[in-house]
């Protein structure tokens, strides 16, 4: 009735409007921190190595791919229970970035910067298409390889309704077990990762070969071996998320790696790259508005992925440290 | 009026004070030598001049005109250039690009870019220019001793004449003030007495003006017509060599050095 | 050799070349011919790339954004007014582009220029960062280009792409652009702003400090290698005559490959971009015989789709390490040059 305007390519209001319920908003926000603290396990990877050899590791988001397919081949070719699966893909995840390193980066050390960023895409190409390769590039399921009771809902509140002949429950807040896992596990392994920085010898050294990659070597320290241990550390973190990723997003295939990867990559920058606690910061914030954000407008879900990068541009434009780095002073 | 000013100029890193509270004036036609042990501030206060930093605080005026904070770009094309004491040559170019690259500020700038970029790509009346670029970058090379190495890589050629190409190449800026940093770095005592001589040439026969930094004695007491002693970030003494060399606080800041004897 | 000599090679060649692309479409299958015009257009996204990669030293990974706004501009341009009515299932297309179809040639012109548009804005903000930063907001900008185009439903027609595009990408518009690019890049590259870009790769500082505004150079150097990927978008698009915002086909592999390209052909240089984009064409098809079953001593071997891409990227990173130079490493094709390797032959 009347005369309507054509519709703009930007209606989202078209495709469900806006929704702001608090009980939704609960639940997003929690989805949104269990997403988060997946970014923020990856991030980490991300930012020791920038903070050490200030380049971008294209590749950690597929080591990240790989520790899940390592982890369903154990299951199912392996025939070992999924915990044991779980762990030796982690393991394995850090070897893999260990030998990354060696073979890879350790020879372009001290090639100019642009240089080792090329390497590093081809790198990860590499490692996708020797995914592709070995694994076939058709999409496989991790549903079958972990207990279906981390996928079942937690629900706190509602009530019993009768709707279409079956007893439902309404209302509420619901998410599914594995993001109380997510966060749990995250948590434990951020607490080891504080120790292990904070409290060993090999952490020191990683700390001092972050500061000043010289000094640290002439004082004595096996240099490449601690930066070996970065990547290895790194990779392990980026493991455990691709694990309790593929648990929540189930769908595994070669190229699963690069979006999340570029999402911890810009949640590290945004929290401050070289810095941890940045990184960790930075994935959560990411993870929570992210999922706000699809949560408060529905019709605006396709171009979740776009999100993390408007951030990023921003983040860029604005004050590139992030939130809890500092600025670089060029010397003349 | 003074050619440069620095009024009470400051430059603090963080808790670190590198410059504090520097006055400077050069006088149009004069070579001014900024000496100091080491750390005292000295190539702060160029890339201060430069734009390279911001001063904390303090202005820094250039015939008058005020140039703080501005763009290093846009300071050169206001008339100053500098060396580098690490010397950065443009190394995949050849001796005679690195000089022609500093006159294309003249040609490019602001409004006349787009004009240029056009009739760089159509090349109409294009080739009388680099013409003209071409010969006023070997007649500076010429005067510097270096043009039979025009078509050499620069980063084929001897230290030395690695830090004369850095002058000619700030030359071809067509500044009237060079800021040279330690250009004698490295050359031995026949090398060190040529380059006094060159920098007096350059001087008398461009009209320009020099302020220098640099740790060898002989060359700056030799050369300068004034200079301003830096330790610390603050000015200690100012004055004419035979003024400074007598200078006690400057003998206490050079503690046992045996320059002292060295003199008119 | 006499700079006379020197000329007259010049302009026997480009006919002979005009020639022998004449032979390739008379002569040879259309498989083959097509490989041939496909060449042309790899040497565009190359010889574009370059002068942003390679020349102005700044290193930008969103060249496949630039390729698909050309692509995607050039088709809603190119298809007719029926076409489109058909394709545009989810939502119609808006106006005025749903009753426009204008000829190729000026379809191409304005992709390249809506490209060009889109670098500006992407240039504007991203190159006040440094090498790595900048390398990550173009990649950045790329992918949001494809969500958008995947999104946008009453524009690119969102996940269901563009098809049937009208063949009218051929061998001579092609070259003929690659014509256009290179003489366009090299005239540009050996006058005093090629000469001032350079300067900035080498050392940005002392560029600055001898008076250059880096920032505004470097900023028109990644709006004309834009402009030229959008040229290549609107070949490629009407070659491939599918556009399918699904696949990696304008995503971050397509600038992966002519990432192969250039490093293979020598970053920095024109004329090597040209045959890193030829070796990459040939490798591609060559290699194919990798994923199909082959005929080893008798066995009979099946091959694994994906292999080529295994073998790019792993020559890629060694090339990388070993040979960073690539094939011509900074220099361009001379006719000196090319003597002094037949000399170099002859004296053993």
């Amino acid at each position: 009735m009347g005369l309507k305007a054509p519709p703009s390519p930007f209606s989202f209001q078209s495709a469900g409007g806006v929704s702001l319920d608090p009980k939704t908003l609960l639940q997003n926000f929690i989805n949104g921190l269990s997403l988060g603290s997946l970014y923020a396990l990856i991030a980490i990877g991300y930012t020791m190595v920038y903070g050490i050899l200030r380049l971008i590791n294209f590749a950690h988001g597929d080591i990240f791919m790989m520790a899940v397919y390592f982890a369903l081949f154990f299951v199912t070719l392996a025939q070992l229970p999924w915990y044991l699966a779980a762990i030796l893909a982690v393991a394995c995840a850090a070897l893999l970035g260990f030998t990354v390193d060696r073979i890879a980066y350790k020879p372009i050390r001290n090639a100019p910067r642009i240089s080792a960023l090329i390497t590093a895409i081809g790198v990860s190409f590499f490692l996708e298409s020797l995914a592709v390769v070995v694994f076939s590039g058709i999409p496989r399921s991790f549903r079958t390889i972990f207990p279906q009771s981390l996928n079942e809902m937690i629900i706190i509140g509602g009530e019993m309704e009768v709707k279409y002949g079956r007893e439902v429950i309404v209302g509420g807040i619901r998410f599914p077990v594995i993001s109380l896992i997510t966060l749990i596990v995250a948590a434990i392994a951020l607490v080891f990762l504080w120790w292990f920085i904070f409290k060993t010898k090999v952490g020191m050294a990683m700390r001092a070969v972050s500061l000043d990659i010289q000094t640290t070597s002439l004082m004595g320290v096996n240099v490449d071996r601690v930066i070996g241990m970065t990547f290895a550390l790194g990779s392990a973190l980026a493991g455990i998320g691709g694990i309790l990723w593929a648990i929540r997003y189930p769908q595994v295939w070669p190229y699963m790696g690069f979006i999340p990867g570029m999402k911890a990559f810009v949640a590290a920058v945004f929290g401050g790259i070289g810095s941890v606690p940045g990184a960790v910061l930075g994935g959560l914030i990411l993870g929570i508005t992210e999922v706000m954000m699809v949560g408060i407008m529905p019709g605006a879900a396709g171009y979740r992925d776009a999100f993390a990068f408007f951030i990023l541009i921003i983040v860029l434009s604005i004050k590139p440290s992030g939130l809890l780095g500092r600025p670089e002073i060029v010397k003349v | 009026m003074s050619l440069l000013t620095l009024e009470n100029v400051t430059m603090k890193f963080g808790g670190l004070t590198a410059v504090k509270d520097v006055t400077l004036r050069v006088e149009e036609g004069e070579i001014f030598g900024l000496i100091g042990p080491n750390g005292a501030g000295k190539t702060t206060i160029f890339n201060m001049i430069t734009g390279h930093y911001k001063p904390t605080d303090g202005r820094i005026l250039f015939r008058e005109n005020e140039i703080t904070a501005l763009q290093p770009d846009k300071i050169t094309r206001t008339g100053i250039a500098r060396t580098f004491q690490n010397i950065r040559l443009f190394r995949d170019l050849t001796v005679l690009e690195n000089v022609m690259v500093s006159q294309h500020h003249t040609i490019a700038s602001n409004g006349k870019a787009v004009s240029w970029f056009f009739k760089s790509v159509t090349r109409l009346g294009y080739s009388e220019k680099e013409r003209e670029m071409r010969n006023k970058a070997l007649e500076l090379l010429s005067v510097l001793g270096l043009e039979m190495l025009a078509n050499e890589k620069s980063s084929a050629l001897s230290y030395g004449s690695q830090r004369l190409l850095e002058i000619a190449r700030a030359m071809a800026t067509g500044a009237t003030l060079l800021l040279l940093d330690e250009p004698a770095a490295g050359m031995n005592a026949s090398e060190t007495a040529g380059l006094v001589d060159t920098i007096r040439r350059i001087r008398d026969d461009f009209g320009l003006t020099v302020l220098l930094i640099e740790h060898d004695m002989k060359l700056v007491m030799g050369l300068c017509e004034r200079i301003m002693v830096l330790d610390h970030g603050r000015t200690i003494s100012e004055g004419d060599p035979a003024f400074v060399q007598k200078d006690v606080r400057v003998i206490e800041a050079y503690l046992g050095r045996e320059w002292v004897t060295v003199g008119k | 050799m006499k700079k006379r000599t020197k000329m007259i090679l010049t302009l026997i060649a480009l006919p002979s070349i005009a020639l022998l692309l004449f032979l390739s479409q008379e002569l040879l299958n259309s498989y083959y011919s097509r490989i041939i015009t496909l060449i042309g257009i790899y040497g565009i996204m190359a010889v574009s790339l370059t002068l942003v990669n390679g020349i102005s030293g700044v290193f930008s990974l969103g060249h496949a954004g630039f390729i698909a706004v050309g692509a995607y501009t050039s088709a809603l341009l190119t298809l007719s007014p029926e076409q489109k009515e058909m394709t545009f299932l989810i939502e119609k297309l808006v106006w005025p582009l749903n009753s426009i179809q204008i000829p190729f040639f000026w379809a191409t012109i304005i992709a390249g220029l809506v490209a060009a548009v889109f670098a500006f804005l992407i240039g504007w903000p991203s190159l006040r960062l440094t090498g790595d930063y900048f390398a990550i907001a173009t990649l950045g900008f790329s992918e949001i280009i494809r969500i958008f185009a995947l999104n946008l439903n009453s524009i690119t027609n969102g996940a269901l792409g563009l098809k049937a595009l009208p063949d009218h990408t051929n061998v001579w518009w092609a070259w003929g652009w690659l014509l256009v690019t290179v003489a366009t890049v090299l005239s540009l590259a050996y006058s005093s702003f090629g000469r001032a870009l350079r300067a900035i790769r080498e050392d940005r500082v002392a560029a600055q400090a001898m008076g250059i505004n880096v920032f505004k150079h470097q900023l028109t150097a990644f709006v004309l290698g834009g402009f030229f990927a959008g040229i290549s978008g609107s070949l490629y698009g009407h070659w491939l005559s599918t556009i399918d915002p699904r696949t990696n086909t304008f995503g971050i592999l397509l600038t992966f490959n002519v990432l192969i390209m250039i490093v293979l052909g020598g970053l920095g240089s024109i004329t090597g971009a040209i045959i890193g984009g030829a070796l990459f064409a040939f490798l591609s098809e060559w290699l194919r015989f990798l994923e199909g079953p082959m005929n080893i001593l008798g066995f009979k071997i099946m091959g694994i789709s994906g292999m080529r891409m295994l073998v790019f990227s792993g020559l890629f990173v060694i090339i990388m390490i070993f040979w960073p130079r690539g094939l011509m490493g900074r220099s361009e094709f001379s006719w000196d040059g090319l003597v002094s390797v037949f000399k170099r032959r002859y004296k053993r």
